[in-house]
């Protein structure tokens, strides 16, 4: 509404005024974003969940492994999401485990995109038997029993968070890598692309200037489907003995609240809460971010 | 009559696309030359392998294509020899092509100030003297509100803006030669005129040549001093423009001449040639328009004709001049 009054009463020289050209993308970015009311909304809720991750030992009234009052205790003032079977502090665990899963979420899917945007990149520009060879190993990624791999990786690098993220990250570039491949296989034949070649650019200019942020609103969607999996994931691998016993984290209560769910109802709602809501805040938030990076929702006045 | 010098040479051009049904003789043995500060047109039907010539220029013949014989000199030298890092140089400030569908050929998500900078090797068009001549780029192609232009997206922009914005961003390096394959086909008639006169204008003020592609032999004659005519991967006629209005002596070229619309002439039908161009995976023998020609005689179902040349650095590939010249010179 303020953008479109802006419009109206400014000179509608945008570009004249000395403001680099950066700056006025992330600002034709941001008012495409702040017209998604939704995407604001999960930007609220991740940034709101980053943050108690982050400050969590101020926030949280009690440490996670503290404990501090009888088992199964059902919410009371005292604890407002109650305690679980060993006598911890829910809202702790669910404030700690924040933490966890936004550090395992967000670091895990960043090296899965990071690897499968090369390897897409590299199979879907080149193409030929380069191309093979780099599809049948990402083959061979997405057909591998995760847990059996996952295992194998912790047994070699011990269970630790940093260990917990590489594995989640290594066990899911292989999508990303297919679905960059298949951007880049059509767009490469795109005129635009083959302009810029008659222009003079390069292999790593066409891949990554001209291509892949062509390719970036799929692969957007895709990683922000990768987070709740990889929180998820990490669940599994806590479950199994494969997580970092020294932290505490939403799967993990989820899974030790299995055995407890019909007499605690608490001890899964709040955990299983914040995966959801979570989960969901990245979901509209990756909406968002598509408009940011797509001009052509731009709208006018 | 070659100049002595010129800027392009391509010697017997061909071009060959292997497929199932055997291999497509896209170009087929073309010739071209364009002087320094000359303004060249070639014309055919679709398929004739003008645009494909043109991509040859700047190896950019798509796969599964190749070159495979013939050779294309810039200032003497030969571009099929050059190191892919020394051809992208070329393509950057030597050779520059203006497409048809400017809209389709810019980059959707790049504002056009990106796109026009990124032509001078800028990767941010941050500093102010490079933003300055950008504008001046916008400004020399007619388009009347540079700054709103520099800050919008491609599709933002109408048709002519696309391609005004494109051919600014081609002028900004000062090629030596710009290849413009149907450059305003795409635009209405009143833009076309427009968009065809400044760019000859501004084309002769950086001093490049242009090589102008167009089905359309009215729009060549607007710019071009000389014309080369395509059919079937070949060049079947070519000579100054005048002369090959004036008088063609290619049956095609006929054709192609008195297909034009002249709104001063009152025609009592319009001509249209009958048939489609041959299929390039089995071209037809001798002459390659002998099933659609209406000269038709003996000898061009079955032997190739010659390459006929006249006076005034022109030439024709048809029988019947070849039948002319035997005649004059032997009787």
């Amino acid at each position: 509404m303020r953008r479109a009054q802006a419009d109206f009463s400014g000179t509608g020289n945008d570009g004249a005024r000395p403001r680099s050209r950066r700056l006025g993308n992330l600002r034709d970015g941001w008012g495409r974003f702040r017209q998604h009311r939704l995407a604001l909304a999960g930007l609220v809720v991740f940034v709101a969940f980053t943050l108690a991750g982050l400050v969590a030992p101020l926030l949280a009234p009690y440490s996670p492994f503290e404990l501090i009052g009888q088992r199964l205790e059902p919410p009371s003032s005292a604890h407002l999401f109650g305690t679980d079977h060993l006598g911890r502090d829910v809202l702790s665990g669910v404030i700690h485990g924040a933490r966890t899963s936004v550090q395992v979420g967000l670091l895990s899917t960043l090296l899965s995109v990071v690897l499968g945007v090369l390897v897409g990149a590299v199979a879907g520009y080149y193409g030929g038997r380069l191309d093979d060879l780099l599809m049948r190993v990402t083959e061979v990624f997405q057909v591998l029993p995760r847990f059996f791999l996952a295992l194998v990786i912790v047994a070699i690098f011990g269970a630790s968070l940093w260990g917990m993220i590489f594995v989640i990250g290594i066990l899911s570039w292989a999508e990303i890598a297919r679905l960059v491949r298949s951007e880049f296989l059509t767009l490469r034949e795109r005129p635009f692309v083959v302009a810029a070649r008659a222009y003079g650019a390069g292999d790593l200019q066409l891949m990554f200037r001209e291509i892949l942020p062509n390719a970036l609103t799929a692969v957007v969607v895709a990683a922000s489907l990768q987070v709740p999996s990889a929180i998820i994931l990490e669940a599994g691998l806590s479950f199994i003995g494969a997580g970092d016993p020294s932290v505490m984290s939403w799967g993990r209560m989820l899974n030790n609240a299995q055995q407890y769910m019909r007499q605690a109802w608490w001890t899964a709602l709040f955990p299983g809460l914040a995966i959801s809501l979570m989960a969901m805040s990245i979901a509209l938030l990756a909406d968002g971010i598509n408009d940011f990076f797509n001009p052509r929702l731009r709208q006018k006045g | 009559m070659p100049s002595p010098d010129p800027l392009l040479q391509v010697d017997d051009l061909k071009v060959h696309f292997p497929t199932s049904r055997g291999v497509v003789r896209a170009v087929d043995g073309v010739s071209i030359h364009v002087g320094r500060g000359e303004a060249v047109g070639i014309v055919g039907e679709s398929g004739s392998g003008k645009s494909m010539t043109a991509l040859s220029l700047l190896r950019l013949v798509p796969r599964p294509g190749r070159i495979v014989e013939g050779d294309i000199r810039l200032e003497g030298r030969s571009l099929l020899d050059l190191t892919e890092k020394e051809i992208r140089a070329v393509r950057l400030s030597e050779i520059a092509m203006i497409f048809q569908d400017a809209g389709s050929y810019l980059n959707p998500i790049m504002k056009i100030e990106e796109q026009i900078a990124e032509a001078i090797g800028r990767r941010r068009s941050r500093l102010p003297e490079d933003r300055q001549r950008v504008r001046e780029a916008l400004r020399a192609v007619r388009i009347p509100d540079p700054d709103r232009v520099a800050a919008a997206y491609p599709h933002e922009l109408s048709g002519g803006m696309q391609q005004r914005a494109m051919i600014a961003s081609v002028l900004i390096r000062k090629p030596k030669l710009i290849i413009a394959d149907e450059p305003t086909t795409a635009l209405d008639a009143t833009v076309q005129y427009q968009i065809l006169k400044f760019l000859a204008a501004l084309r002769s003020e950086i001093d490049a040549s242009l090589i102008l592609i167009s089905h359309d032999l009215a729009v060549v004659s607007e710019v071009c001093d000389r014309v080369y005519v395509m059919y079937a991967g070949q060049v079947v006629e070519e000579g100054l423009t005048d002369a090959i209005f004036d008088e063609p002596k290619h049956p095609y070229t006929r054709a192609l001449v008195d297909s034009i619309l002249d709104p001063y002439e009152r025609k009592e039908s319009i001509f249209a040639l009958e048939g489609t161009p041959p299929d390039m995976a089995a071209p037809p023998a001798g002459c390659r328009f002998h099933p659609r020609c209406p000269d038709c005689f003996a000898p061009c179902a079955e032997e190739i004709p010659p390459v006929v040349a006249f006076a005034g650095d022109a030439s024709a590939r048809c029988w019947l001049h070849a039948r002319d010249v035997r005649r004059t010179h032997v009787g």
